[in-house]
C-alpha cells in the first residue's frame, strides 16, 4: 500500500515522509491488532448488543409494573397515614375517660374487644 | 427484528477491520483495544437512527472509534493504577526462540509504537487517519471536525515530532 496524497496541500508534507516508514506504520498497526484482538470479533459484537437489548426489555417491563402499582402503593400509603392518626391517642389531663381524639369529636363510647363481650347479665332479671 | 440484526450484523463485518485499526492505532496493543472497538459498535447500534446521511457511514463509524479512543486515553491518564501495556515485547515474550530478523524487526515496531504514543491526542489522531488508514484529508478534517487547515497543520508537527523521535534509528534511512 502507498500512501496517496489527496491534495496539493499535503502532497509536500508527505514528501518529506519516506514511503517504508508508512509502510512500517501500517503493518505495526496490522501486527498489533492480530495481537490484541480476539477471535471472532463480529459474533462479540453481536452477543453484547442481544444482552444488552435483552437488559432493556427487563427495564421496560419493570418500568410498566412500576407505572401500574405506583397509584396503588400511594393509596395503599395513604390508608396506612390516616389509620395510624386515627389511633394516635392525644390525651389530656381533662381525659378522664382516656378517650382517643376520634373518640371525643364523634361522641361514641370506646368499643374495645373486652367491652363487646363483657355481658351485664344483671340488666337482663 | 431478525432482520435488523441482520443487516447491522452486516454493518459490523464491513466496519470490524477499519475501526479495530483506528483503534489500536490510537491505543497501541493494549487489552482494553477489544472493548473499546466492542463499544464502538453498542454505540453505533444506538445512534444509527440519528444518522443522517450527511456523511458517509464509514465517517460516521470512524468518528466514533477515534472518540471512544480519546475517552480511553483519558481514562487511561485518569487512572494511574491501569499501566499502559505498550511494550509490544512483552507480547511476543511467550515464543521460545527468536531469529535476528525478528529480534530486529520487534525493536522497530517497539521504536515505531513509543514513537506514536509520545505525540499529542490530536496529532496522534491525525497521523492514525491519514497515513495508516488512508483517509484524505478532507475526510480527516470531517471526521475530526476540525478545519482543513488544522489538520495539515497537525499532520506536520506530527510528521515532524515522528522525524525528531525515529531521528537516531534506522527507520528513517
Amino acid at each position: 500500500m502507498r500512501k496517496e496524497p489527496h491534495s496539493d496541500n499535503d502532497e509536500h508534507i508527505l514528501a518529506a515522509f519516506p514511503d517504508s516508514l508508512v509502510k512500517e506504520l501500517r503493518n505495526l498497526v496490522q501486527t498489533e491488532r492480530a495481537q490484541t484482538m480476539m477471535s471472532m470479533p463480529e459474533d462479540r459484537v453481536m452477543r453484547a448488543l442481544k444482552r444488552i437489548s435483552l437488559g432493556r426489555k427487563e427495564e421496560l417491563w419493570i418500568g410498566e409494573l412500576v407505572s401500574w402499582f405506583r397509584p396503588v402503593f400511594i393509596a395503599g400509603l395513604l390508608v396506612i397515614v390516616t389509620l395510624a392518626f386515627y389511633n394516635v391517642n392525644l390525651l389530656s389531663a381533662d381525659n378522664q375517660n382516656q378517650q382517643t381524639a376520634a373518640e371525643m369529636v364523634l361522641g361514641l363510647p370506646p368499643i374495645t374487644v373486652a367491652s363487646a363481650y363483657d355481658i351485664n347479665l344483671q340488666d337482663h332479671p | 427484528m431478525n432482520g435488523n440484526d441482520n443487516a447491522f450484523r452486516f454493518v459490523v463485518e464491513r466496519f470490524m477491520d477499519d475501526v479495530s485499526r483506528t483503534v489500536t492505532g490510537m491505543l497501541g496493543p493494549v487489552p482494553e483495544v477489544d472493548d473499546v472497538v466492542q463499544e464502538v459498535f453498542i454505540k453505533l447500534h444506538r445512534s444509527l437512527s440519528s444518522f443522517r446521511g450527511d456523511a458517509s457511514l464509514k465517517t460516521f463509524v470512524v468518528r466514533m472509534a477515534i472518540n471512544k479512543s480519546l475517552d480511553a486515553l483519558r481514562k487511561r491518564k485518569r487512572a494511574a493504577w491501569l499501566k499502559p501495556w505498550t511494550d509490544v515485547q512483552e507480547y511476543e515474550h511467550q515464543t521460545t526462540e527468536a531469529s535476528d530478523t525478528e529480534i530486529t524487526s520487534r525493536e522497530r515496531r517497539s521504536e515505531l509504537r513509543n514513537a506514536i504514543n509520545k505525540l499529542p491526542e490530536n496529532q496522534r489522531a491525525v497521523i492514525v487517519l491519514r497515513l495508516i488508514e488512508d483517509i484524505s484529508t478532507e475526510e480527516t478534517s470531517r471526521i475530526l471536525d476540525v478545519p482543513y487547515g488544522t489538520v495539515l497543520s497537525r499532520l506536520k508537527r506530527g510528521l515532524d515530532r515522528l522525524r525528531i523521535e525515529l531521528g537516531e534509528s534506522a527507520l528513517i534511512n
